[in-house]
């Protein structure tokens, strides 16, 4: 009876959910029924919460002045590139949208910003451009044009909004305490040593808390002598005495960040681990007199502080007199090619350029207005508020331009280099630059660079159906020549039933997605145009994994170490929390939900705690290992840094021991499971602990044992968050774990068919691996009692 | 656990320590985020060392910020999104999980086995190499920045199924057989015999997908656009994305505000976890 109602109750359910599942595709026609009619224009964007208000600032007094516009905005600050690629791959890329000079190479080739030249001249002759053409910074407009291999040359591909050039902070009482005047617009890499020798001298503090940027700071240096780390189109290594000479620099501040009795003129970061500590923190707390390089970012934070008085000044030069050669980041509005409203989109875009849009912005005083009135006007220029001058920013603008980055692999490599060369464990540079140069060869002859005939979607969706159909007809002549007698049909469709909702949710939400990566597997498709846009390279995904991406590899190998670390530990650890679990423990409720605890904290919160707890200096780790240390009278281990080969995977196996608690919930359920009866008869048997512990827990928990195994090899093979959050894979690729690389192919060098490759050679590993596991348990598995 | 009788006083001692040890270090990142959160920026930037480990003066203000999120709305909006979220999908996965684990478990059906490998397939690859056309599928069926987006795609789960299947493949067959005898239904059976049996571990399965609804990040990073729809993870986020300045205290306040629920709800769930485990004692 209660089954009866319990059935149909389960019935009444599983129709609600189907029409709830379905009900947004019908809500969708009625709403554009009703709909208002006003255009909506999708605008996508980044930015904290200072920005935001900014931008909603922006929106509201645009739609004040245009009723007939209604903008969606969304703001995506914390994953702004996937986000925007997930759009514009599934056919429905926003309408305006946030772009910097760094990621625009990378967009602007695939058709989907529009070229907006046409339109500023259009405007401008019918005088309907929202700003004088001749107030406009040249150095940021044209920073935005690309032709293809060049930034600053062709067509423009947005209107920038914001940019700032580089350089650095100063602590200006610092200064004044040790008698040395504020840096200046022209100042030299000579002036900056001296004036940070001279401070830590006088006053103790560190003179300059430096970012290295992974290699931007060695290219900005680089330029300032006229050459720089790779040349132009990324395939040789720019080895002279001009580079030589930056390198000597860097690797002498390294040399002076401090050891033992000497003083600490120099912080670097970006060489060493990621901490807790940065260059901001220390520049904050005033350990630091100067901190960069960085652009005018941090002027918003900084002015926030009480009795803090600093400034800023630009890249310093090579040599007196020598060009600056200054790097400018730049962020611009760009309107989608595909937009279904493009004439609103440019109207937003524009209004966003204007001198209302621009002294909106300005408000924060985070970046420079692109419009000299603005910039030379009350709403940038502010005298009341730090820096005392303003202008220094301008200043730095005239001969700077955007700094244009290769693929993900050679500034990978170019990064690698660059703490390789300047982690406390040196290579030479020799060695370094030899490692760039071999790996910017392996990146120059990839295949996934060449240009490939299109992928013919008729076929292959002819080829699925085909195969769906045979399926289907396979599946019904296996029934029919099994059906079973009119007594048991009944329990097979129960049974069907039953699994049907399960199936046919698995199939569409996963299984259709995997059919689509198989087929991408073969394909070339960047992931920021339309499947239309795939190309067909057969297996050449697959050989290049195995023939041409010493990542891959060492990916490969990095991973497999960790499975093998932290499955056992992991299984040894739960089940043996599980067996404790289960005895009698004065408050066991307590320590159940504590065992449980680091399992249930996740994402950001726990990677900082990790740096803390891996940190080489302070880190409790060390401090726990001290006296293994001292018996083997070796320095502390810098687990994310020089020692991270092997260690940075030792440390992330550790770490994931600590989230034990799901599996111990599982070793607790299976040994719920187990009937006493088996247990007294042991007793009465004469077994004591042990031999009920082998002969009865273990056979009994077999199945249970055998599950967890699994689980616990497919999803340590799939460890992805912690290193995502903590390392992004460095230092030199040693905490690359597997499916980090194959995010970073899909999501930075834009190779989703490769990435699809990857993840389908990891399917073959792990499915080699569980059917091993299920062969070697097939004897010892106790099933279905 | 009446499995195992009272056992020395020696032995107790010694469990009882290593509970303890354990439940200590076990504690050390919560403990650990909790002081964080009630550091000032300041602190919590220096580089680490024993004597910065505790703040100089608890800044409760972090957690008004925190719950203020930034002046954007406040979290209480969130925790309710996260919460309909969470409860919908939880309830729904467990009972499409546990009826199609009972089916691969004890049923006899067509294409059974080749449906199980395909399912075990499944969890083999990583979701970034799919969501993108998850993404695809959602956005055909409206679901963006909805909340089916964020239910729907969760409710078949790899994990969920070969669990279930597990856990109910321990029910003693001779039990369904005398029931079927009896005359009981397929869905009878599922009801009255392996879902008490199974029970620990279709809580476990709840406390599961709860938890990773409840902390569920990447996934509604892409599918949720409007402030509205966000859910608590995505507001932390927020929080945490200032890219100029690490505000960690607020961040930590926000984080230990997000995962509190989650520790009282775990406390209850293992209670009732702990009477089902009891209940299948008296069964046997």
């Amino acid at each position: 009876m209660i089954a009866r109602v319990c059935r149909w109750l389960l019935a009444l359910v599983a129709a609600g959910v189907v029409v709830w599942s379905f009900a947004r595709v019908g809500g969708r026609l009625l709403a554009e029924l009703g709909a208002d009619d006003r255009t909506e224009i999708v605008m996508l964007h980044w930015g904290d919460r200072d920005e935001d208000r900014v931008v909603a600032n922006l929106v509201a007094s645009f739609e004040a002045a245009n009723p007939d516009i209604k903008i969606k905005r969304i703001n995506s600050a914390a994953n702004y590139w996937a986000k925007l690629q997930t759009m514009v791959a599934s056919g429905d890329p926003p309408d305006v949208f946030f772009m910097n000079a760094y990621q625009l190479p990378k967009y602007a080739p695939k058709g989907i910003i529009k070229d907006v030249d046409p339109l500023l001249e259009r405007d401008a002759a019918s005088g309907t451009l929202t700003f004088d053409a001749d107030d406009i910074i040249h150095e940021a407009f044209d920073g935005f044009r690309y032709d293809g291999e060049h930034l600053g040359q062709g067509p423009l591909y947005g209107l920038p909004m914001s940019f700032t050039p580089m350089g650095f902070y100063y602590n200006m009482k610092l200064f004044d305490e040790a008698g040395v005047a504020y840096p200046t617009s022209d100042w030299t890499w000579d002036d900056f040593d001296e004036a940070a020798e001279a401070i830590t001298a006088r006053t103790g503090k560190v003179g300059a808390a430096i970012d290295l940027r992974g290699s931007q700071l060695v290219r900005l240096m680089a330029w300032g002598e006229g050459t720089d780390l790779v040349s132009e189109d990324w395939r040789t290594v720019q080895d002279g005495a001009a580079l030589r000479r930056v390198l000597d620099r860097v690797r002498g501040w390294r040399d002076r960040q401090g050891q033992d009795d000497t003083p600490r003129v120099y912080r670097l970061f970006g060489a060493a681990e990621q901490s807790l500590e940065t260059s901001l923190s220390m520049f904050v707390s005033g350990d630091a007199a100067m901190q960069g390089v960085a652009g005018r970012w941090f002027v918003p934070t900084y002015r926030k502080i009480e009795d803090f008085e600093w400034g800023w000044a630009p890249m310093p030069r090579a040599s007196r007199g020598a060009n600056a050669n200054n790097m400018l980041y730049i962020a611009a509005w760009c309107v989608s090619a595909k937009s279904e409203h493009p004439e609103e989109a440019w109207r937003i875009a524009s209004y966003f350029a204007s001198d209302e849009g621009q002294r909106i912005n300005s408000e924060l005083g985070l970046a420079l207005p692109t419009l000299w009135s603005v910039a030379r006007g009350p709403a940038f220029t502010n005298p009341d508020e730090l820096p005392r001058d303003d202008a220094v920013f301008l200043d730095a603008v005239p001969g700077s331009r955007p700094m244009l980055w290769p693929d993900s692999r050679p500034m990978r490599a170019m990064h690698d280099a660059a703490f390789g060369m300047f982690s406390s464990d040196d290579k030479p540079a020799d060695v370094a630059l030899g490692e760039l140069q071999d790996a910017l060869d392996e990146a120059n002859q990839s295949r996934l660079l060449l240009d490939y005939p299109p992928l013919r979607w008729g076929p292959i969706v002819a080829g699925i159906g085909a195969i769906v159909a045979i399926g289907i007809g396979v599946y019904a002549v296996v029934w029919w020549r099994k059906r079973p007698g009119s007594l048991r049909r009944g329990r097979e469709m129960a049974g069907l039933l039953m699994a049907s909702p399960f199936v046919l949710g698995l199939a569409a939400f996963v299984a259709g997605p995997m059919v689509m990566s198989l087929i991408l597997s073969v394909a070339k498709w960047s992931g920021i145009s339309t499947l239309g846009h795939a190309e067909f390279v057969g297996l050449e995904n697959y050989r290049e994994a195995f023939t041409n991406d010493m990542r891959f590899l060492k990916s490969l190998s990095v991973t497999a170490l960790y499975a093998a670390m932290a499955v056992p530990l992991g299984q040894v650890a739960s089940l043996g929390a599980a067996l404790l679990m289960n005895t009698r423990v004065a408050g066991i409720n307590f320590f159940r939900s504590a065992w449980y605890l680091p399992t249930v904290l996740a994402g950001v919160a726990m990677a900082v705690m990790w740096w803390w707890v891996f940190d080489t200096n302070n880190g409790l780790a060390n401090m726990a290992l001290s006296p293994v240390y001292a018996l083997l009278g070796t320095d502390p281990l810098a687990w994310f840094g020089k020692d991270a080969d092997p260690w940075g995977v030792v440390a992330f196996a550790l770490a994931s021991v600590w989230t034990f608690g799901g599996t111990m919930l599982i070793y607790l359920a299976g040994l719920a499971a187990i009937p006493a009866h088996l247990y007294e008869a042991a007793r009465i048997d004469g077994a004591g602990p042990l031999r009920r512990f082998a002969s009865v827990t273990i056979p009994m928990l077999s199945p249970v044992i055998l599950f967890n195994v699994i689980i616990a090899i497919i999803s340590s093979f799939q460890v992805f968050t912690p290193a995502f959050v903590m390392t992004r894979g460095g230092p030199e690729n040693n905490t690359l774990f597997y499916v980090l690389l194959l995010y970073l192919e899909a999501f930075e060098s834009h190779q989703m068919g490769y990435a699809s490759a990857l993840a389908w050679v990891l399917l073959v590993v792990v499915l080699t691996l569980t059917a091993v596991v299920l062969r070697l348990s097939k004897n010892r598995v106790e099933t279905g009692g | 656990m009446s499995a195992l009788r009272r056992p020395h006083a020696g032995v107790q001692i010694a469990v009882h320590a290593v509970v303890y040890a354990v439940a200590l270090t076990m504690a050390v990142p919560f403990v650990w985020m909790v002081l964080t959160s009630l550091k000032t920026d300041l602190e919590a930037g220096s580089a680490p060392t024993w004597s910065t480990l505790l703040p100089e003066a608890a800044q409760w203000s972090n957690y008004v910020a925190a719950w203020g999120g930034g002046g954007r709305a406040n979290l209480g909006r969130f925790y309710w999104n996260s919460t309909v979220v969470a409860v919908v999908t939880t309830l729904l996965a467990v009972a499409h999980n546990a009826l199609a684990g009972f089916a691969f478990a004890k049923m006899r059906f067509a294409g059974k086995r080749v449906m199980f490998a395909l399912t075990l397939a499944t969890m083999m690859l990583p979701m970034q190499v799919f969501f993108i056309f998850a993404y695809v599928l959602c956005s055909w069926l409206g679901y963006v920045d909805n909340v089916q987006a964020l239910v729907v795609p969760f409710l078949a789960s790899g994990f969920g199924v070969f669990y279930m299947r597990q856990a109910i493949g321990a029910v003693p067959d001779d039990l369904l057989d005398a029931a079927r005898i009896d005359g009981m239904t397929s869905f009878g059976m599922f009801w009255a015999i392996a879902r008490p049996i199974a029970w620990p571990a279709i809580t476990a399965l709840a406390i599961f997908t709860f938890m990773n609804s409840w902390n569920s990040f990447f996934w509604p990073l892409i599918v949720v656009d409007s402030i509205d729809q966000k859910t608590l993870p995505l507001a932390v986020a927020d929080l945490a994305s200032n890219a100029y300045y690490s505000a960690w205290p607020v961040t930590m306040a926000a984080a230990t505000i997000l995962v509190v629920p989650l520790i009282l709800l775990f406390f209850i769930a293992q209670r009732a976890f702990v009477r089902g485990v009891a209940m299948t004692g008296l069964k046997e």
